[in-house]
């Protein structure tokens, strides 16, 4: 049985979590496709503690390359969504009013 | 003995000179709260209709709420209001800083200033002792030397200064109110007016104290809230960053101001972003006066062409407006930009989108190099910008037609360059494209003063809570911001929000962004202050009254459904594809529209009020003016 081809997944910060946690974006490799949950689980060990807590408070982007627009992701609905090789993952303080 | 007001009223004539003190009416208070909602009432009874904003009989009133100058976070802030020079109809500004719990310390809850000056003046203001100063040796100079120059003569450094710079004495259209240097009441042209007066800065020094009714219970109040802002969610992001945030959340949403609004999405979002700007130039965090919430701060550029630019700021729409609005990337130049504005005394919305509509013209072959002074104005050209500041402010050969904001210039500069104005009423948009934001489109095409974000600010549409959009606006639509129904009734709920927050004096932030302050939470609060008996239900209906009296004022001005309107741009144009969430998206108006006069109980057909709903608020006297111009209809 071929081994799946390993899948590269960019977390790009902004905004809160960026300024908390000190880092602008990450490039996670995992060795076979993976879904947004275990995505957002594997964050845990990268990420401060209150980097990490803001999360839940953040909106989430998914685009299929880097430096492309994304579109919001859903939860709970999205998380076990598999997330293809090269996808890069938008974490961004949601608009809340001037 | 009063408490929470001040309880008087500051009238001073510049024409005769004479100064007087009125008593604060008690029915003012209970029937429009403070701040916008006095300053709206004293707007609709004593500036005729039609009036020219720059005319000696035009007045400018500074109005400040019942909760400035106590421990309520935020509540720092004081309204401006005015017959508009720029748009001809209701004219308003806020601002936060200092300068509103000064003049609630020296004693007063509402200044009027009538008349002008012969030569220039200022006025000083020592709680009861009011003195009108000569000001030559200080016009012609920007606001932060002008604030600098008086705190020196008067050897106080705690006089809070309100001033305008050159723009506003050189007579541009949309010149501002300024204090503690960057707080700018900016919109409408409120500066203008003062300039028109010869009223050069107003500085006030108050030691007196506020009293509140019931302090064990205001206290516990104020420790509630604070504990609920700084357990928000959004307490992190608007510490550290405060507006500034805006920059990458509309961008990821598609919806950032880009090129003229020609797209959504500005590439090079990241160099010019909030976070860019925290992570290089910031000093540290600044709040306003008495509020939880650090939202601002210092900045210091110390490399580069504008090494030793140091400021305070900018607010998103400053740092937008002179980046991805007109394609720069620069962001100390963008900060370079907003603090020019700054010490003009310019509005850096109106700035920026005059200079972004001449861009526009010069990409498509409208306008020629030549008939710009020789400035070339492609997109992201730094020089052109600046230098288009520095001519506007001095109404200078090209800055001479931009002077008076983008719709007089499109009616200058013609050739079909009217269907690139992006304005409602006279008034330009901020930074957040409304094709992506329905109930923000609705908010600009019917707020008071022309296209403003800030009359209704209806954040829900964000909140994508499907639930909470059918159980509050009647459709579950109302949460999504691409979607239509429910805005209407979304919009007139955030109209009257806003104008408590304003009618109070404290920031939208806190009140109705965060959703800290509802009307049973102001209820509380005024009964704790005031020492009244009244309920959530009534302080709505306040806030309700005070939309329809700015409303009865601009009916009186002649204005009807028809000026409730967005420019083509929004309504035509789809937002190109690389707007990513938003890509495709115009904006249907009319429903919308259809839906708001229906939640507010005005006539459908022409979007006037009604005079049932007026005579329901207690405004039977302008229900009759309205009715005897022939203006009102059952």
């Amino acid at each position: 049985m071929n081994k799946p081809d390993p899948v590269r997944i960019t977390i790009r910060y902004l905004g809160v979590v960026r300024l908390i946690a000190g880092r602008r974006e990450d490039l996670l490799e995992f060795p076979e496709p993976v879904s947004i949950k275990e995505i957002l689980n594997g964050l845990l060990d990268i990420l401060p503690k209150e980097a990490y807590k803001e999360i839940k408070c953040q909106t989430l982007m998914l685009a299929s390359q880097p430096d492309l627009p994304g579109t919001v992701i859903k939860l709970p609905e999205q998380q076990d969504e598999k997330i293809t090789d090269g996808s890069c993952i938008t974490v961004v303080t949601p608009v809340t009013g001037d | 003995m009063t408490f929470g007001y001040a309880g008087r009223i500051l009238r001073v004539n510049l024409s005769t000179r004479a100064v007087s003190v009125q008593p604060l009416e008690e029915t003012m208070t209970r029937k429009y709260l403070g701040g916008r909602g006095f300053n709206m009432r004293r707007l609709y009874d004593e500036i005729p209709a039609h009036l020219d904003g720059k005319s000696v009989d035009n007045k400018l009133i500074f109005g400040v709420g019942p909760l400035v100058g106590t421990m309520f976070p935020g509540a720092s802030r004081f309204n401006v209001s005015a017959k508009s020079p720029q748009t001809g109809i209701l004219g308003d500004s806020n601002a936060g800083g200092f300068f509103g719990p000064e003049l609630k310390f020296a004693g007063y809850d509402q200044l009027i200033i009538e008349g002008k000056a012969e030569k220039p003046v200022y006025l000083l203001i020592y709680n009861d002792q009011v003195e009108i100063m000569d000001a030559q040796h200080l016009w012609g100079l920007d606001v932060w030397a002008t604030q600098t120059l008086l705190h020196q003569e008067l050897k106080d450094s705690r006089v809070q200064v309100a001033a305008i710079g050159t723009a506003a004495e050189n007579g541009v259209v949309y010149a501002g109110i300024f204090t503690s240097l960057a707080r700018a009441a900016a919109r409408t042209g409120m500066g203008t007016v003062m300039g028109s007066k010869n009223l050069k800065a107003i500085a006030v020094r108050g030691t007196k104290s506020i009293k509140v009714a019931d302090p064990g219970a205001f206290g516990k109040l104020i420790n509630e809230i604070d504990r609920a802002i700084y357990e928000h969610r959004e307490y992190p992001a608007r510490a550290l960053m405060g507006t500034t945030k805006l920059v990458h959340a509309l961008n990821e949403a598609g919806c950032l101001a880009t090129r003229h609004f020609q797209t959504g999405r500005f590439e090079d979002a990241e160099a010019v972003s909030g976070e860019a700007l925290a992570e290089t130039v910031k000093v540290k965090s600044k709040s306003c006066f008495s509020c939880t919430i650090p939202c601002s701060r210092f900045y210091e550029i110390k490399e580069g062409p504008f090494a030793g630019l140091k400021s305070e700021g900018p607010e998103f729409e400053g740092l937008a407006g002179f980046s991805s609005r007109v394609g720069v990337n620069n962001l100390a130049a963008a900060l370079k930009g907003v603090d020019l504005c700054n010490r003009y005394g310019l509005d850096v919305i109106t700035t920026s989108e005059v200079i972004s509509f001449v861009m526009e013209l010069y990409q498509r072959g409208v306008i020629s190099r030549q008939e710009a002074d020789g400035l070339d104005l492609s997109w992201g050209n730094v020089d052109t910008v600046l230098a288009l500041i520095n001519k506007i402010n001095r109404r200078e050969g090209f800055g001479d037609i931009l002077a008076d904001g983008v719709k007089v210039a499109a009616q200058k500069i013609g050739r079909g360059s009217e269907d690139f104005a992006l304005h409602v009423k006279g008034l330009e948009l901020f930074q957040a494209d409304p094709r992506g934001l329905k109930a923000y489109a609705l908010g600009y095409a019917v707020a008071s003063r022309g296209g403003d974000h800030l009359r209704s600010e209806p954040s829900f549409e964000f909140s994508e809570d499907a639930q909470a959009g059918q159980k509050l606006y009647g459709h579950p639509d109302a949460a999504f911001r691409l979607k239509y129904h429910g805005k209407g009734r979304v919009v007139k709920h955030y109209e009257e929000w806003s104008a408590l927050s304003d009618c109070l004096e404290a920031c939208k932030n806190t009140i109705v962004n965060m959703e800290i302050v509802d009307y049973t939470m102001a209820a509380k609060l005024m009964n704790a202050v005031a020492g009244w008996n009244i309920t959530g239900d009534e302080m709505q209906t306040i806030c309700e009254r005070v939309v329809n009296l700015e409303k009865v004022f601009n009916t009186r001005e002649g204005l009807t459904r028809k000026d409730d309107m967005l420019p083509k741009r929004f309504t035509q144009e789809p937002l190109p594809a690389d707007s990513g969430p938003s890509a495709g998206s115009v904006v249907e108006l009319e429903p919308m529209l259809d839906e708001y006069y229906q939640a507010r109980g005005w006539d459908v057909q022409n979007g006037l009020p009604t005079e049932i709903k007026l005579k329901a608020l207690g405004l039977e006297e302008e229900a009759r003016e309205l009715k005897e111009r022939g203006l009102l209809h059952e």
